[in-house]
């Protein structure tokens, strides 16, 4: 259901309402210091007004108001500025963490896979990762423009006070405020033209710094090219970037002149007029004050109205990644059986990757029986995946049905059906936490129950994985987080085990989960899985999906499926496949061939 | 004395405000000129201006009584002219402030880059590249952990100082009427910033310590966004707890951060009072003096605005707070950069056409620094030149260390590698490495053009027709362009590859950016890729490297693609000193000799037949794996 509040009720929302639902207490008080020191720093002008007019008059009662005022209102401000950057700074961080919250959540909640696989959405969530930090300081700097307007509509008043056309003058901040924006636009073009070049220069450097590629660059000899090319592009990058900085300050400039020459003419019309006698002295010195300080309020609300300008943007991207997640979620009311009686059942099902034109999956028609051990096989981009990824629910087929026990899956909510199974895949998470909460994510509930996590482990056959650590379950991995390293392989049996802790799915998929594993482990895992496999499937009718490369494992299965070009082509076990001397008996001699 | 000196020049010597300074005095001196120019204006400009005006305002009695013509008519309008022009001259500050930024941060942010490259591609290890502390300091210095980056710090502080010199004038404006009142405000001010200043900076160095329980935090909600995470997030059902994860380490590093600015604000509210008594006693002592008639109006005029001006002689603002967080991460440039040039220790001999005899690893072992216990141990191994030899063993044996060691990529912890003989520790690192060309199971992907990602060991070479008869190249720097690149190697690298038919199908051929982050690149699939590191290996050995690794070369590729590539092996390795590390047995009985390396050691050596005849764990292993096809079906399984 797409949301229907106004957009820009929810854009301010996004701006604003974060913060004020993070913290409201610390909200209303910034706002009031804000208003507060607005307040204050205006009357400061005016006391001077009264000191020196009451000097020249000799008023003793004038002096001394304009006394009280600047010693008050000065001492004042200063305090509630520092108290108003540390809240702020304090109201930035909640937000932040919230907004972080609110981006990874949508991320997150959307059930299906559209905005990580299609490079224009994953675009998008990649520029609102960046700059949600924009997003946190809107309230900070909406707080500051709150300032700026206050501060604005009373400087005015003042100066009409004192002689109506100086409000002129704060109306010609217009002109550096346009200016301005004028130069933020050469700036943004030359930013767009300079994407590319900039990623590619953070990229070099990331490769110079980063392990795996340093090894590379080192024994293809080329950190010296790599380098050269850093620099030369880095020039490059410099040299345009200056000119568009170059234009932007000449625009900026103009606009400060057209006001300066605003300034100059009030001042000296002013002046003159005091000359003559039609204005105090005290109203020359209250009115420098008071333009002065309209100035400041213009330079930083030009600044302010930038970044502001960013963070809108960037809660523009929120509300499409909102609107993305709400398009998207389903929650069917169907339910899930306790345990599989007869299968799962893909009826003509067609599906066709978003954004992209061929056809992953051409009319699948698959039966799945209920306790039953089904490999896929098949050549890169067979499709085998794309059928993971449907069984599982992360995708919705375009046309046709995936129905469990007959009940039809898209009538279920994805994170109902997910909660049914489990599984591993080749492109598997080395999670950076403790070892035991790594594995024991792969079943929530019983994450903090150390049998279970040892159980999987055992599953998984990453017993010895756990051994060799001095720690056991408790070692933090990942050196990104100061944890340990391990192999390739080591990471994997942890997933695999992690894809085994649900004790009664009813479909577990391994999608290639020991492609990293070495041969003797690879056929006492499968073997001892198989076992495994095999009482779920007559107590619980659990159906085990295997993906892989590997003849030597997939002849096990009960049934095999062969896949071509998002077809199937052949169904059937290991012997009658083989007398039927299709596709499956080819590639299986084809690897059989390397162990005659 | 001395040591009093001492003291002082150490601490200026460390001080990160110099160490800013001297970053921008050794990137470009017109920058500095221009930035001391900047400092001056911004100092002297507004109080110009006040002082200016302030007379004239003091010249408005007189002028009402004598007239404009008479001469303090004149002096009036001079002294108008003179404070609107340095006004208006003062209002430009925004737009070169913005210019000078732009073009300190352009020369910062890429001359600290460099640097830091440069620094980093320094040692001929990796090692370096495997500490988290090095790796944190990286982050640190490259400003991924402060929004506003050590790159704006130059301009933050040229800021700062131009404010320091108004404030300083302010006070000696001030001190022309009283001076005790000029001294009062300035030596508040100054006893007042110091202080505030430090809990800033405080703050700072708390943020930098939360890093541990910060990076935890980044790490959980990178889970939630980042696409090689959503399947399993899916699965699992794991975004609540992933991200109520992620709050807690933040919680918890930011306790202390905010704890600090708690106590910032009571200072604030305290020195505030500092701040009341110097208005009370400054103004006070004005406005006797104007009741008085002691002084002038003038006077009064121009020493009004400066209470409010003496401010920014120690103003403490939230500009500092970002500017204490860019000076935080300026040391750490330094450190990173000074540790990582301490470790280079560069070998002479050069290593071109070696190996012609062989490669012998003797007693060699090997302990990570982080490590409990040696990976590899004691190990003897021979490679013999234009052979090959597989390397098979369980998972975490050591065998992608060893290679690491084969390329001098780390240094053995005992024993020595001779190549040829000659110890690898004398020969010139890089000139080894680039005898060796790998194939690595994690392999790079580029973001560079398929040619480049190819011929990658040539992407800096001079085109051959551009060369000059010294060898130089007439045009500018060099070739960096991969114009120095073999197109005929190329080819016949990638087609021995198997790649050429997809590197020709890409939408722009051999020119298509491998990577779908960039403006017309393409997302290549992982076999795709896996063919790619192949003939990037191939090309490399065509150009002179005379040492082929593979580790794992065909873990991405399917059955036809492998079955090609076990095919072509002998083919693809002729001439040159291969070792192969896989799993896969029709790869590994393909090479001319096999070892099987378990604890750390070279325990089974010989060919695939005097292996299988050996009966030890690799003929177990093979006739495990090859029972799975003898057509004995369900029934194997070897529980």
């Amino acid at each position: 259901m797409v949301l229907r509040k106004p957009r820009a009720l929810r854009r301010a929302d996004a701006l604003f309402g974060t913060a004020w639902r993070a913290a409201p207490l610390l909200s209303a008080t910034c706002v009031l210091v804000a208003l507060a020191s607005s307040v204050l720093s205006l009357a400061y002008p005016v006391g001077f007004r009264a000191i020196v007019d009451g000097a020249a008059d000799h008023q003793r009662e004038r002096i001394i108001a304009g006394l009280v005022i600047v010693a008050v209102a000065f001492p004042g401000t200063w305090i509630l500025q520092l108290v108003g950057a540390a809240l702020n700074s304090k109201l930035t961080d909640m937000a932040n963490i919230r907004v972080g919250m609110k981006v990874g959540g949508l991320a997150s909640a959307a059930p299906y896979l559209e905005h990580f696989e299609r490079p224009d959405y994953l675009a998008e969530i990649d520029n609102l990762r960046e700059r949600r930090r924009t997003l946190a300081g809107a309230p900070a700097q909406t707080l500051g423009m709150l300032k700026s307007a206050i501060q604005f509509v009373g400087i005015a008043v003042l100066l009409a006070l004192v002689w109506w056309p100086l409000v002129i003058v704060p109306l010609l901040a217009a002109a550096p405020a346009w200016a301005d924006r004028m130069g933020a636009q050469v700036e943004k073009r030359s930013d767009d033209e300079l994407a590319d070049p900039r990623r590619l220069l953070n990229d070099l450097f990331s490769l110079a710094s980063t392990a795996a590629p340093a090894r590379e660059l080192r024994t293809f000899g080329v950190t010296g090219a790599l380098l050269d090319r850093h620099v030369k592009l880095g020039d490059t990058v410099n040299a345009r970037s200056l000119r568009s900085a170059r234009t932007a300050a000449i625009w900026e400039a103009f606009g400060w002149v057209v006001y300066a020459a605003g300034f100059g003419v009030a001042i000296v019309l002013l002046v003159l007029r005091a000359a003559h006698g039609a204005a105090s002295p005290g109203a020359v010195v209250e009115v420098v004050s008071l333009l002065r300080r309209a100035q400041r309020q213009v330079t930083g609300a030009s600044t302010t109205a930038g970044s502001f300008a960013t963070a809108s943007a960037t809660a523009n991207r929120l509300l499409w990644l909102e609107d993305y997640v709400a398009r998207t979620t389903a929650d069917g009311t169907g339910t899930v059986p306790e345990r599989l009686t007869s299968g799962i059942r893909f009826d003509g099902v067609s599906f066709t990757y978003p954004g992209q034109d061929a056809l992953a999956l051409h009319d699948v028609n698959l039966t799945l029986t209920a306790g039953s051990t089904v490999a896929i096989v098949g050549e890169n981009g067979a499709g085998k995946s794309t059928l993971i990824k449907l069984l599982t629910g992360m995708y919705r087929p375009d046309s046709g049905t995936i129905t469990v026990d007959g009940q039809d899956l898209a009538s279920v909510a994805p994170r109902r059906w997910r909660e049914a199974t489990t599984g591993a895949f080749q492109d598997y998470v080395r999670l950076n936490m403790s070892l035991g909460d790594g594995v024991g994510a792969g079943d929530l509930p019983r994450i903090e129950d150390r049998a279970a996590v040892l159980g999987a482990i055992g599953r998984g056959g990453a017993d010895q994985v756990v051994a060799e650590l001095p720690q056991g379950l408790d070692t933090v991995l990942g050196p990104y987080i100061g944890g340990r390293s391990l192999s390739g392989g080591q990471w994997q049996r942890l997933a695999l085990s992690r894809g085994l802790m649900r004790e009664r799915p009813l479909l577990v998929v391994l999608d290639e989960p020991t492609a990293s594993l070495d041969v003797p482990s690879e056929a006492a895992l499968f073997a001892r899985y198989r076992d495994a496999a095999r009482a779920l499937g007559e107590s619980n009718g659990t159906i085990t999906v295997l993906v892989s490369h590997r003849f030597s494992t997939v002849h096990m299965a009960d049934t095999i499926v062969v896949m071509d070009q998002g077809k199937i082509v052949e169904i059937g076990d290991h012997e009658t496949l083989m007398t039927a001397a299709g596709p499956y008996s080819e590639l299986f001699a084809l690897q059989a061939a390397g162990y005659k | 004395m001395t040591s009093v000196s001492q003291t002082v020049a150490r601490r200026l010597a460390s001080s990160p405000r110099l160490r800013v300074a001297r970053l921008v005095t050794e990137t470009s001196r017109g920058l500095t000129a221009a930035m001391v120019l900047y400092v001056i204006a911004d100092g002297f400009l507004p109080i110009v201006a006040l002082v200016a005006l302030g007379r004239a305002v003091g010249k408005i009695p007189p002028a009402v009584l004598h007239g404009l013509g008479s001469p303090s008519g004149h002096s009036l309008l001079i002294a108008l002219v003179v404070g609107t022009v340095a006004y208006g001259l003062s209002l430009l500050r925004s737009p070169v402030e913005a210019l000078l930024e732009a073009y300190c941060s352009a020369a910062m942010s890429t001359g600290m880059q460099r640097r830091l490259a440069r620094a980093v591609c320094e040692p001929e290890g990796v090692e370096h590249l495997e500490d988290p502390a090095v790796l944190d300091k990286l982050a640190s210095a490259s400003g991924e952990l402060s929004s506003s980056g050590p790159a704006d710090a130059p301009m933050a502080l040229a800021s700062a100082l131009g404010d320091r010199l108004s404030g300083f004038l302010a006070c000696v404006t001030l001190a022309t009427f009283r001076w005790w009142v000029g001294l009062f405000f300035f030596a508040g001010w100054i006893a007042i910033r110091p202080p505030l200043r430090k809990m800033l900076a405080a703050r700072a160095t708390l943020v930098r310590q939360a890093t541990p329980d910060l990076r935890h935090s980044w790490y959980y909600l990178g889970c939630s966004y980042r696409p090689a995470f959503a399947k399993e997030i899916r699965m699992f059902g794991l975004a609540d707890w992933i991200l109520d994860r992620h709050r807690t380490a933040w919680l918890t590093g930011m306790a202390r951060p905010w704890a600090q600015l708690r106590k910032f604000q009571q200072r604030a509210v305290l020195y505030g009072l500092i701040v009341a008594a110097m208005y009370v006693t400054g103004a006070g002592a004005l406005a006797l003096a104007a009741y008085d008639h002691s002084i002038s109006l003038g006077t009064v005029a121009i020493m009004l605005p400066m209470f409010a001006s003496t401010a920014q002689a120690g103003g403490v603002s939230a500009a500092d707070v970002s500017l204490e967080q860019m000076l935080a991460s300026v040391p750490d440039l330094d450190e990173i950069i000074a540790r990582l040039s301490a470790s280079a220790v560069p070998g002479t001999v050069s290593a071109a056409a070696l190996p012609a005899a062989g490669i012998r690893f003797e007693s060699v072992s090997y302990q990570y620094p982080t490590g409990d216990r040696p990976v590899i141990e004691d190990l003897d191994l021979e490679l013999i030149a234009g052979q090959s030899l597989a390397l098979v063993g369980i998972n975490g044996a050591g065998k992608t260390t060893l290679l690491t060691l084969l390329a001098r990529l780390r240094e053995a912890t005992g024993g020595r590698i001779l190549i040829d003989g000659t110890d690898v520790r004398e020969l010139d690192a890089r000139s080894w490495q680039r005898q060796v060309a790998v194939v690595y199971q994690d392999f790079t992907r580029y973001p560079l053009t398929a040619r480049e990602n190819v011929g990658f060991r040539d992407i800096g070479a001079i085109p051959d027709e551009q060369q000059g008869p010294d060898g130089q190249s007439p045009g500018e720097r060099q070739g960096i362009d991969g114009q120095g690149i073999d197109q005929a190697v190329l080819e016949s690298a990638a087609e021995r590859a198997g790649a050429l038919d997809l590197i020709r199908g890409l939408p722009a051929g051999w020119d298509t950016v491998c990577s779908p982050g960039y403006l017309g690149g393409t997302d290549l699939s992982g076999g795709q890729w896996q063919r790619i590191a192949l003939a990037r290996a191939l090309y490399s050995a065509a150009r002179g490297a005379r040492v082929l690794v593979l580790d794992e070369p065909t873990a991405q590729l399917d059955v036809r693609a492998e079955a090609a590539f076990y095919d072509r092996f002998l083919d693809l390795t002729e001439g040159l000193t291969t070792m192969v590390i896989s799993h896969r047995f029709a790869t590994v009985r393909r090479a001319d000799r096999i070892a099987v390396l378990d604890g750390g050691r070279i325990t089974e050596l010989g060919s695939h037949q005097e292996l299988l005849a050996a009966g030890g764990s690799y003929a177990e292993m093979f006739t495990m794996q090859a029972a799975a096809f003898s057509g004995a079906g369900r029934t194997n399984g070897a529980a």
